[in-house]
């Protein structure tokens, strides 16, 4: 048993790996979003919202189905303009010497998509940077930021007039939380131990993590470490059917969410 | 001490926490009942009786009177008369009392006259009086007296005779009254004869 509780431990650690991406309703409503604004002609697109509902991974995601050499994703932030130029350049080109601006002109209207996660950490003279760029109509971009930031509201009101669409990723609702938990399982070919995951554990964990995916996953990654551990510790504390609520009670503790 | 060694002793003083939580909550929820029961039930108590006190008895009370003369049934009407009766069988000892001592003033007082005045009407009186009573041994006496004094008086006769056997002396009232019939011919005491000799008077 131990060793399916170290099994479910790995399906929940915090990846934005694409193949981890879980479908649920509102992650495919986001995902088919993503692929038909590709299509369309646009500067900008900006995805947003908290810290840790998976905005990463669904854009790794996007990057993973539509499969094409046009997406550029940089899914880790730059800290000058000159990092990001030679980035471009060279993702572009294949060249980081070239002049970027100049060169831009050699490409198709809107033939590269360039992805910016982490947008939020940009400042103006990255962001004015962006937005020339963006103006030659040979690239444009989609920007990933968090919600409550102020360079977030200082990023899109520099954008403000280029926007072409703002997708705001809402965290998985309660029922989608219980299949997200459940598809992890399924997919680490777990489904004896998601058949013991109820609603009602589900919903005790949403309680505290408000279906946000990252939280969630700390909160099952402590879950079943620690049922790792009363399992090869003491053994008549856990029950091979279910799990008992103190293990949830006890990882609400051990993260802060319970004050005892 | 492993990290989720801590964790399971801070887990159990959670529950019990928890536990003295929840206790405490249906104490107090409990004692608020009450208290809130107490308070809406006390002044219903005080309050209502009062009013509906008089309300329930007077006038429900005067519908039944009228009622009980118009609407009872009459089995009902006689099981009330019935439960009188039961209910004044105390009573007639006083009324006995009040009678027999208006009578017995008025017998005393026949009596005295009677003792002033000897007529057999007074003792003839006196004795039917008893007889009625069933009081036969002083009708046999009073009833005798009016003979002595009236020898010619056929109920002093018939009374004699009726106390003699209704005091057990039924052989001796046979012959008395062969005695009278021989002298008198009087149907009356002929049929009374016949009534003894057949039992129909006992």
């Amino acid at each position: 048993m131990s060793s399916i509780y170290k099994r479910a431990k790995t399906a929940f650690i915090d990846s934005n790996e694409a193949q981890d991406f879980v479908k649920l309703d509102t992650n495919i409503f986001y995902l088919e979003k993503l692929k038909e604004l590709l299509e369309k002609p646009f500067k900008f697109v900006v995805v947003y919202g908290e810290p840790g509902v998976g905005k990463t991974m669904l854009l790794k995601r996007v990057v993973h189905e539509k499969g094409d050499t046009k997406l550029i994703p940089y899914f880790k932030p730059f800290f000058s303009k000159e990092e990001m130029e030679r980035a471009f350049c060279k993702d572009l080109f294949g060249n980081e010497e070239i002049d970027l601006l100049s060169s831009l002109n050699t490409l198709e209207d809107f033939s590269k998509t360039i992805i910016l996660d982490e947008a939020q950490l940009y400042d103006v003279e990255i962001l004015e940077f962006i937005r020339v760029i963006a103006d030659t109509k040979k690239v444009r971009f989609i920007l990933v930021m968090h919600q409550n930031q102020d360079e977030e509201l200082m990023a899109k009101e520099h954008f403000k007039t280029r926007i072409y669409e703002n997708i705001a990723i809402k965290p998985p609702t309660k029922k989608e939380l219980l299949i997200y938990i459940h598809k992890r399982l399924f997919a680490y070919e777990l489904v004896e131990l998601a058949n013991t995951i109820t609603k009602t554990q589900s919903d005790y964990i949403y309680r505290f993590t408000h279906g946000n995916l990252r939280l969630s996953n700390k909160f099952l990654f402590t879950l079943f470490d620690l049922l790792e551990y009363f399992e090869a510790n003491h053994p008549s504390l856990t029950n091979t059917t279910k799990i008992d609520k103190k293990f949830l009670e006890m990882s609400a503790i051990h993260l802060g969410y319970i004050d005892a | 001490m492993h990290e989720y060694e801590e964790l399971y002793i801070r887990w159990k003083r959670y529950r019990l926490k928890r536990k003295l939580l929840f206790l405490s909550l249906i104490v107090l929820a409990t004692t608020l009942l009450s208290y809130l029961y107490l308070k809406t039930t006390k002044p219903t108590k005080l309050t209502k009786p009062k009013q509906n006190y008089t309300q329930d008895i007077l006038l429900p009370s005067k519908e039944f009177e009228k009622k009980l003369s118009t609407t009872l049934p009459k089995k009902a009407y006689k099981k009330v008369k019935k439960h009188k009766q039961h209910k004044t069988k105390p009573l007639p000892k006083p009324k006995k009392e009040i009678l027999l001592t208006q009578n017995t003033l008025d017998i005393e007082s026949i009596k005295k006259e009677f003792e002033k005045n000897p007529q057999p009407s007074k003792a003839l009186f006196i004795a039917r009086y008893y007889y009625d009573k069933k009081q036969y041994k002083k009708s046999l006496l009073w009833s005798l007296k009016a003979n002595e004094l009236d020898k010619k008086s056929e109920e002093s006769w018939l009374l004699f005779a009726k106390s003699l056997v209704k005091t057990g002396k039924r052989n001796k009232a046979i012959r008395l009254l062969q005695l009278y019939i021989r002298k008198s011919h009087s149907p009356q005491a002929k049929i009374l004869l016949k009534d003894i000799l057949t039992g129909a008077f006992r």
